[in-house]
């Protein structure tokens, strides 16, 4: 209890959590009542009941058809899963990005990984490889695998003596992404019929997620997310300032590369399995920040929790608004995010960054 | 060493600059030959053309085009580019093959297309419709911008839409129009037709209630086709309901709304570039409850002949109605 007491960010961590937590339990719940199908809420309910070993017993398989459990299990609820991973992933890979680069207009994809997969995945559907050696893997491989390439190629531009400036290495995300940006648009330009999915792709979107898929990108976003909090002391040091950062003895170099490329892990998991969905790693931190404060200890789990919530209700009006068309889940998050940020920005007259 | 490198650049772009100004001089020459053959060919193809054409030539004609504009013919074209692969086709159909000069990159049919000029995909390469000479040029709506570019150059172009399939049969009599080919038209119309007739009639004793539902899948994102495509048309005619009837155009929906709708004859159009396309829909774990999917009623249709305004869209009709009723053609 002394303990605690002595720790106030601990209280003040699981206090927002728990709030933040019932807000993501709040848009899950939503979630899966919502859909072009139309199935009643009870309905829903039941079916999510008949599926958990425990109740099963209890419901009635008959008050439900197959089709309805299936758009339930196999297609809402997996697709939710995915939507809160990778949320989550992207809303802690901007807190990283912006607390390392010391940049609100740090995102996720600001050191050339979205554009990595992208053109990874451009190659796979250009070449029609999409069943290629790993399968329906063989795209989610392929882009993730680009995207550590090429943050591998803006590492080693900007390693000059051994030492990464930060200015330096945005740098060279800028120019990285600029040229892997030209070789995206003339494997476009050359794409013919295959143009509409490379399109798709790029504008990000859950439909048609599979368990699997949360299921694999699950681990690397949770481990990720952790090793990011578990530095998230250094990263407030290092938001006072270099020059303070190494009189604490804080290792700044080593820490900010190992901050660098967790959050690059993170997002390249999410986007191989997403597209590039943007606005959500830029605007969830600050959201966030206003929220709690810029302590990235609170930061960091409170943005994980809102980047779940706020991807779950935007794939969900992406479902829903022109049911029974799709839109681009980018297009939501712009649409949602772009305003709200405006509106905090107008609201928070002082610079709380 | 920072003169030497200086020299080395200077060198590299003197030989540069030489690589250059061949491949100009290599493109010009290109471009020369095959205006000095035009003639000889033209001439070869007047003459051809010249006793089928006489009883109708009613040139000077003015046709007003699906953009509104009063195209002026003064002569029966006999350098014609299309530069839509629809026009391509039907401009065939009207045995029009010998006199297309340029085509797009898209064209693929019939065969005789591969030896003909490619004049661009997305972007229309306007240089090379001019260097053809063509004194005809067949578009579309979508062509957009290049459609006016052509114009300012001082190009016939004559653009060409429909939507459905009375529009097709008018368009082919545009295009008959234009060129002086209406003896060919109405045989190729009265042929579309007897093909079309032949379907309906196969199809006309399949009850109301027994009409069955059709999931048409144009890409694996669930793109498909709603009202107003020749797709839906062509559903309709061949006596099944659209499950995507309820939306407009070409639109992509919910994986759990067709799940829903249950259809019992799923086609694909893009099986043509994704191998195995109707398999993997098979494979779709969420698709086991789906009747389709269930009796094994998934197939690849050929996306061209569904999906370009043109002559073979009646033969798509015929091959969708005998995926989705077989037991009706089988008699």
């Amino acid at each position: 209890m002394d303990n605690l007491r002595k720790r106030p960010w601990i209280i003040k961590t699981m206090g927002w959590s728990a709030v933040l937590l019932s807000l993501l339990v709040v848009m899950a719940v939503w979630s899966v009542s919502t859909g072009s199908a139309d199935i009643s809420f009870l309905t829903v309910w039941k079916i999510i009941a008949g599926g958990i070993p425990l109740f099963t017993s209890w419901m009635d398989p008959s008050s439900w058809t197959d089709a309805e459990e299936v758009i339930v299990w196999q297609i809402r609820l997996p697709r939710i899963f995915l939507a809160a991973i990778v949320g989550m992933g992207l809303a802690v890979a901007g807190v990283a990005f912006q607390g390392v680069l010391r940049n609100p207009l740090a995102d996720p994809y600001i050191l050339g990984v979205s554009s990595g997969a992208a053109f990874g995945a451009a190659l796979v559907i250009l070449l029609g490889w999409q069943q290629g050696w790993f399968g329906a893997w063989t795209l989610p491989i392929t882009a993730f695998a680009s995207a550590m390439l090429t943050l591998l190629i803006v590492y080693r531009l900007a390693l000059i003596r051994h030492r990464i400036e930060m200015d330096t290495i945005l740098l060279a995300g800028v120019v990285v992404q600029s040229f892997v940006g030209a070789a995206l648009s003339f494997i476009l330009a050359i794409s013919n019929e295959h143009m509409q999915q490379i399109v798709f792709w790029l504008m990000g979107s859950l439909a048609l997620s599979k368990w699997e898929f949360g299921w694999v990108v699950a681990p690397l976003v949770v481990a990720g997310s952790l090793i990011i909090w578990f530095f998230t002391r250094e990263l407030n040091i290092i938001a006072l300032g270099e020059e303070s950062a190494y009189h604490v003895g804080v290792e700044v170099d080593r820490i900010r590369i190992v901050l660098l490329v967790m959050a690059s892990l993170i997002t390249g998991a999410a986007v191989s399995v997403s597209g590039t969905i943007g606005f959500v790693g830029m605007i969830v931190p600050h959201i966030a920040r206003f929220l709690v404060g810029s302590d990235h200890r609170i930061l960091l789990p409170v943005s994980a929790f809102l980047g779940a919530s706020l991807l779950i209700a935007a794939d969900t009006l992406a479902r829903s608004v022109m049911d029974p068309r799709e839109l681009p889940i980018g297009v939501i998050t712009a649409f949602l995010g772009a305003p709200f940020f405006a509106f905090l920005l107008r609201r928070r007259k002082n610079k709380y960054f | 060493m920072n003169k030497r490198f200086f020299s080395k650049n200077r060198l590299w772009m003197a030989l540069l600059s030489l690589l250059a100004l061949m491949i100009l001089v290599a493109g010009c020459g290109d471009q020369a030959s095959p205006a000095d053959q035009a003639p000889a060919e033209e001439q070869q193809q007047q003459q051809s053309q010249q006793s089928e054409s006489e009883s109708q030539s009613s040139f000077p004609v003015t046709i007003t085009d699906a953009s509104g504009y009063e195209v002026v013919i003064e002569e029966e074209p006999q350098r014609i580019v299309s530069v839509i692969p629809s026009a391509t086709e039907t401009a065939f159909a009207l045995g029009l093959g010998d006199r297309i000069v340029g085509v797009s990159d898209w064209d693929n049919y019939p065969e005789e297309v591969n030896e003909k000029e490619k004049i661009g995909g997305l972007e229309i390469n306007t240089e090379k419709v001019l260097s053809l000479e063509p004194d005809l040029v067949l578009a579309h709506p979508t062509n957009g911008e290049a459609i006016g570019v052509l114009r300012e150059l001082g190009l016939n172009v004559l653009v060409l839409d429909a939507n459905n399939l009375e529009e097709v049969y008018a368009l082919i009599n545009t295009m008959a129009k234009a060129t002086g080919s209406q003896d060919q038209a109405a045989a190729l119309i009265e042929q579309m037709k007897q093909v079309r007739d032949e379907v309906v009639k196969a199809v006309s004793d399949v009850p109301q209630d027994g009409r069955k539902k059709v999931w048409v899948e144009v890409s694996a994102e669930l793109y498909t086709a709603g009202k107003g495509t020749f797709i839906d048309e062509l559903i309709t005619l061949a006596g099944a309901e659209n499950v995507a009837a309820e939306v407009e155009g070409w639109v992509q929906m919910s994986e759990e709304k067709v799940i829903e709708k249950n259809p019992d004859v799923i086609l694909t159009t893009y099986g043509y570039y994704v191998p195995d396309a109707a398999d993997k829909i098979k494979q779709r774990e969420a698709w086991q409850v789906v009747s389709a999917v269930q009796n094994g009623h998934v197939y690849n249709i050929d996306s061209d002949s569904v999906t370009r305004p043109g002559p073979r869209l009646v033969n798509a009709l015929k091959e969708m109605a005998q995926y989705i009723y077989p037991e009706q053609f089988e008699r």
